[in-house]
């Protein structure tokens, strides 16, 4: 939440706050908007909590990554409750255990660090009874 | 609606290459001047470079900053206006497109197109830059990530393998071991591929382009000047451009933006998926390849796989693709990668492709890429349909 | 004055004291210790623990006047947890943020400064969060104890799930344990810093708690013993008469250095009735905190401490490693 590009979106990163098409229901992320991707026009947007739980559209496995990215990580395109698609790192979980479909709940996660200091959002892990 | 169209404007009457791989010895100006003296040479009756009377140069992350001027250095021409192009991995075509307009309008007679890229004197750059420090976009997402993504989505939804993928490698591997230009000439079974550690799961090392230096020159005039160029130029029917995101909806199991460039290019040509005999499409990695079958119309959803089983897409086929080993074989200079495709086709439909000319007598030919931009959270695809005069 | 709620926050990830000592070439070892992802962390542990709170005591984030963190790992001479908490709450604007830390009985000073507000007025509703990732060098005896966790409480004046009957504090120069920045913990002779260090303020502070608030040691139905060495507790304990009734999770979870009493405390509540009291004692380098607090009610905060307790995913020694960044990476 330091460098100006990661502090215009931190309440967004840190909340999963989201902005909804008035006319369409799409959901922006992170940056407010005021012209809609799905209705290809200028629209009203309103503030939403995009909602903690998901489901996995589709993931890897990342085996190859820089340093500072513990490897094998599963990755994943999520599709939030209220609307909202997000990728995301999903934690404390097999590779093997993973499917499209998952259900995935939100997590608050060290993201990177950034010159000694440490940037954070959120990551997924799956729903467990 | 549009009024004009490029169908039938422009032909091509030159073009060149240098052989892709790991030109430690080779810089980027040196590169480029080498692709465009082979693309000079390359024209029948000649072509004097006072003739040149504009430049586009495309290229994704030059060495020494980002101006059209790289290319005036490389090859000594000043005085003309040269224009840079950057447009992920659609540079190299958007930068020909764009040559093609001003070329239509009639502004310039003859222009040079060249696409570039040096990627091998910072290796792991271009991922460092994909995958970290990227709050909003990358979240360790790589580009094998965002294909591997849409094969996960795929094989779930088609209930295809990765044994099945995997041809795409065998074939594009195949075909690169005859290809005087490839980065990687050597041929590979399923069993390579399968046993390749993994890049990003379902993604192994076969399943992806390498990472290459290259560069590739085309020149191009009004095309009612090709004669006094050459007697068997290839003129440009088609072309599309348009851009995507997967955050709008779909299940990953398409490129959509593909489908929109295609259906411009398709119309503004006239011609149907089924009329091309030959074609150089973007198989960055084995599923883009499999996918782009389907979004480019050469076969219904899911379907794809066929026309590998069936032998339609090989060098000796109906519609061979990627004749030249596309990126998988011949790499993947970003910026030179959809010259070095028009490149291929245009002596494929000439008949000059040497190893690797197809056999079908092609009419008719189709450029394809599809990229990722804004840290893989958006795509953007180029397509082009070419003609033998 | 009362807890409105309470959340925890335990790292899933533990690994067995037997497997630390078997990296080391030593016998035995009982019990487990709870590990911090690589990408968990002081901050990322206390939101979670204050989110869990929150939902707890069902207030919104706008409802708090005062955030009250403590930390004696998050890794910054200069920064704020208290902060990192607020942003990630939604706690921003008209909001008191204090970062405490250096000794892991700034917890229950919190707690104090807290009340103190709530008290005077000023603030209706107050957040004390702790959260810790204690370090330690490999190989070292500290290293079996050092755990990782978080915990809050959000206070009011109103009713809740418990109340706050008093306080007993007792102050002193006594530092015994200490760690140089960047640096690993370090303490002086264990059996000294113990006998004349945590047992004599110990003592005191109970003895001011009980004249305070005119009650017994029998009293209580369970005591809540904090303190950078967790064993320490459980020797203290027959000193004050307390011997059976001490809970602890440092079995399981090992010492989450401020946020170890929280834990504890939150413990204790899960498994008492309504009516039973609570002795809470802390002790760091400075001195020592008594609290009593009697259950008012029985709610659980979820997931609960138990919960939490038993999902874990047991780790070996390179894997924690790993995790610890004690292998670069």
């Amino acid at each position: 939440m330091h460098t100006p590009p990661v502090w215009r979106i931190a309440r967004e990163n840190a909340r999963l706050i989201g902005y909804r098409c008035r006319r369409c229901g799409f959901v922006e992320f992170p940056e407010p908007r005021k012209t809609c991707k799905r209705c290809r026009a200028p629209a009203e947007f309103e503030e939403i909590s995009m909602g903690t739980r998901g489901k996995i559209v589709s993931f890897v496995v990342q085996h190859r990554l820089p340093e500072g990215f513990e490897t094998p990580l599963p990755l994943a395109v999520i599709d939030l409750e209220n609307g909202a698609r997000v990728y995301g790192q999903i934690v404390e979980c097999k590779p093997e255990e993973l499917t499209v479909g998952l259900e995935v709940e939100a997590d608050f996660r060290v993201f990177y660090d950034d010159a000694g200091l440490r940037v954070y959002s959120y990551k997924f892990h799956p729903v467990r009874g | 609606m549009a009024q004009h169209s490029l169908r039938n404007k422009v032909a091509i009457i030159g073009a060149g290459m240098i052989k892709f791989g790991e030109l430690f010895d080779k810089s980027f100006e040196t590169m480029i001047e080498e692709a465009y003296l082979n693309a000079l040479k390359s024209v029948d009756k000649g072509l004097d470079p006072k003739e040149i009377e504009a430049a586009w140069l495309g290229t994704l992350y030059p060495p020494q900053g980002n101006s059209g001027v790289l290319l005036s250095f490389a090859t000594g021409l000043f005085g003309i206006p040269v224009t840079r192009v950057e447009n992920a991995c659609a540079t190299g075509s958007d930068a020909f497109r764009n040559a093609c307009f001003a070329v239509a309008l009639g502004l310039y007679d003859v222009a040079l197109v060249v696409g570039v890229e040096k990627m091998r004197d910072d290796g792991g750059g271009l991922i460092q830059r994909t995958a970290v420090k990227q709050l909003w976009g990358g979240r360790g997402v790589t580009m094998p990530a965002f294909f591997g993504l849409h094969a996960t989505a795929y094989m779930h939804k088609y209930k295809i393998s990765r044994e099945e993928i995997a041809l795409v490698s065998v074939k594009n591997h195949r075909n690169g071991a005859l290809y005087p230009y490839a980065h990687y000439r050597f041929e590979c079974s399923v069993e390579d591929v399968l046993k390749a550690p993994y890049i990003s799961y379902p993604l192994g090392l076969y399943d992806c382009c390498p990472v290459t230096d290259g560069a590739a020159a085309v020149l191009i005039c009004r095309a009612e000047l090709a004669s006094q160029y050459t007697d068997k130029p290839v003129f440009v029917l088609g072309s599309g451009l348009a851009t995507e995101t997967f955050f709008r909806g779909g299940d990953l199991t398409s490129f959509p933006a593909t489908r929109y460039a295609a259906q411009q290019a398709y119309e503004m040509a006239g011609v149907s998926p089924d009329d091309i005999d030959v074609a150089e499409i973007h198989d960055c990695f084995s599923i883009t390849e499999l996918i782009s079958y389907e979004d480019l119309g050469f076969a219904p959803p899911g379907q794809g796989i066929a026309l590998l089983k069936e032998g339609i897409v090989q060098l000796e086929g109906s519609k061979p693709i990627n004749p030249s080993g596309g990126l998988l074989a011949k790499g993947h200079p970003i910026g030179a990668t959809g010259v070095a495709q028009i490149v291929e086709l245009f002596e494929q439909l000439r008949g000059q492709a040497g190893p690797v000319q197809v056999k079908n007598n092609p009419q008719l030919a189709l450029q394809h890429n599809i990229g990722i931009g804004r840290t893989a959270t958006g795509s953007v695809s180029c397509v082009h349909i070419l003609g033998r005069g | 004055m009362s807890v409105v709620g309470y959340g925890a926050a335990i790292p899933r990830k533990r690994i067995s004291l037997a497997e630390i000592n078997r990296a080391w070439g030593r016998a035995g070892g009982r019990g487990e210790r709870a590990v911090a992802a690589s990408d968990e962390d002081v901050v990322t542990l206390s939101v979670t623990a204050a989110r869990r709170a929150l939902a707890h005591a069902k207030i919104p984030p706008t409802e708090l006047g005062a955030i009250y963190a403590c930390s004696v790992s998050l890794g910054y001479g200069e920064h704020t947890l208290a902060g990192s908490v607020a942003l990630a709450l939604g706690a921003e604007g008209p909001v008191t943020l204090c970062d405490l830390g250096l000794s892991t009985r700034s917890v229950t000073s919190a707690i104090q400064c807290c009340v103190d507000a709530i008290r005077s007025g000023r603030i209706v509703y107050g957040l004390v969060v702790a959260g810790d990732v204690l370090p330690a060098k490999p190989g070292s005896e500290s290293e079996l104890s050092s755990g990782a966790g978080a915990a809050a409480l959000v206070l009011g004046s109103g009713p809740g799930v418990a109340e706050l009957e008093g306080f007993g504090s007792h102050a002193e120069g006594f530092i015994g344990r200490y760690r140089p920045e960047g640096d690993f913990p370090q303490m002086d002779d264990e059996r000294f810093v113990f006998q004349q260090g945590v047992a004599v303020h110990v003592a005191h502070a109970l003895r001011r708690l009980l004249e305070r608030t005119g009650l017994k040691t029998d009293a209580f139905a369970r005591a809540v013993f904090g303190a950078p060495e967790p064993r320490w507790g459980a020797r203290v304990a027959p000193k004050l008469g307390l011997s059976e009734r001490v809970f602890t999770l440092s079995g399981e979870i090992g010492s989450a250095g401020c946020a170890m009493l929280l834990l504890d405390l939150i413990g204790a509540l899960e498994q008492s009735q309504p009516n039973e009291k609570i002795l809470v004692i802390s002790w760091g380098p400075g001195g020592s905190d008594a609290l009593a607090l009697t259950v008012r009610e029985r709610s659980l905060s979820l997931p609960t401490v138990a919960e939490q307790v038993a999902h874990k995913e047991l780790i070996t020694y390179p894997e924690y490693l790993r995790a610890m960044r004690l292998l670069g990476g």
